[in-house]
């Protein structure tokens, strides 16, 4: 059966509730992670009024994943993601420029 | 059911010491962890590796896998290991999930039971693990470029690997329909309420994330809203300008080239790139100057010709 679901598109926010409830981790842990950088509110200045991306719930649930099976520091997961990231990007960016190159050393040959 | 080798799994011996087992571990966790790893089959292989290593840094479950493996190994094991009936997710996109007593096999939990994980971190970490919300599932969702230009509308299928209390696996089979919002990006996530893994007792499902990968279009790049694509262009046309016509994401258009138009020029149309929120990108069509195989002699009489009547030196600032 084919169902259709509630939607959240990438500019839904999420309160910070939201995110504990979401991440089903405890406050304490979320604040902890907010206090290294590893997430960041976009908006609000004590925890009620902050405001969090879709984003942050699965960098908290992978923070959450790197810190239990790895056993690697909150202060080392903030480099270990920024890292990760920056190598998502190149290898995008890397990706794009090699087809591109493909594109213009394409050589046409056709018979006249 | 295949009787799983823990020591093996590990790389250490039955008599190896807890520090040479967490040792293992962490060398093997290192390699194979989904969120650094990209080895294949890493998620199955980090699987193997924690398992065995949530049962070997134990001492009593070590005891009790020990005693069977003994058992085993003199040929009257008390239990039939012989059909294989390992876990299997079978999920149609690759995904990742919070760890979870789902990660572990049939055979793990026909030995220690489904709720028998003993990690302190996943006591500590997470809320109340007794009524605890299911785990939110991750997936990609590969959409073409065109898909972003309107709100479209997407069918997946997906299985969720799920194990009841008893510790028996009942694959969770999910078809949803999605609304994808117009002028998403690549890599952003849309969270769909409710839809990934079951909540325990009387807690509330996790969510899915679906993270967007733009599949590459055969004719167009990528470059921010704007899309890139390469005109190729014979020498004459390029020389004396002409009209094409261009494909675009939203069907073909007219372009006038100019006269002396160099290859690697980029003409912009403006409104034909991607959707985005500040409004649409332009596309920019990118020149480049194709040589025909010269195969008669007329054409190479012609080429002569040209190259005694241009004068032009293409290599003038070497000359200084």
């Amino acid at each position: 059966m084919t169902n259709t679901s509630e939607i959240f598109s990438p500019d839904f926010h999420l309160s910070f509730a939201d995110l504990c409830a979401s991440a089903n981790i405890k406050a304490d842990y979320i604040i902890e992670l907010i206090d290294y950088d590893i997430i960041m509110p976009i908006s609000g200045k004590i925890p009620q009024e902050w405001e969090f991306n879709l984003n942050a719930v699965t960098i908290v649930n992978k923070a959450a994943r790197l810190h239990r099976d790895l056993e690697i520091d909150w202060a080392d997961i903030a480099l270990v993601l920024n890292l990760l990231e920056e190598i998502d990007q190149l290898k995008s960016e890397n990706r794009q420029l090699k087809l591109q190159v493909e594109r213009l050393n394409f050589t046409h040959s056709f018979k006249q | 059911m295949e009787f799983k080798d823990y020591y093996a799994i590990l790389g250490v011996d039955s008599e190896a010491d807890d520090k040479a087992i967490k040792t293992a571990y962490r060398k093997l966790a290192r390699q194979y962890h989904p969120d650094v790893s990209k080895h294949l089959n890493a998620e199955e292989k980090f699987k193997e590796v924690s398992e065995a290593y949530e049962v070997l840094h134990n001492s009593e479950k070590r005891a009790e896998y020990d005693q069977l493996r003994l058992a085993r190994n003199r040929g009257f094991g008390s239990r039939n290991w012989q059909a294989d009936a390992g876990f299997n997710a079978e999920q149609s996109f690759d995904s990742t999930h919070s760890g979870s007593d789902e990660d572990f096999t049939d055979f793990f939990n026909s030995i220690f039971g489904s709720r028998n994980r003993s990690s302190g971190f996943q006591r500590s970490f997470y809320e109340d693990l007794n009524s605890r919300q299911g785990n939110d599932l991750e997936m990609e969702l590969p959409i073409m470029l065109e898909d972003t230009l309107a709100d479209t509308t997407k069918t997946i299928e997906f299985t969720i690997p799920h194990y009841d209390e008893q510790g028996h696996a009942h694959d969770i089979k999910k078809s949803l329909k999605v609304k994808i919002p117009a002028g998403i990006k690549d890599g952003e996530p849309i969270r769909l309420k409710g839809q990934g893994g079951p909540g325990q007792g009387k807690a509330a499902n996790g969510d899915l994330y679906l993270h967007i990968r733009l599949i590459p279009h055969p004719l167009f790049d990528v470059e921010g809203r704007n899309l890139t694509i390469t005109v190729p262009l014979a020498p004459w046309e390029a020389a004396l300008g002409t009209k094409i016509t261009l494909p675009t994401l939203s069907g073909k258009i007219h372009l006038t080239i100019p006269p002396n138009s160099q290859s690697g020029k980029r003409l912009r149309i403006p409104g034909k790139g991607l959707r985005d929120k500040q409004g649409t990108g332009d596309l920019l069509a990118i020149l480049k100057i194709v040589i025909p195989q010269v195969t008669t002699d007329d054409t190479k009489q012609l080429w002569t010709q040209l190259s005694a009547k241009a004068g032009f030196n293409p290599r003038t600032e070497w000359s200084n």
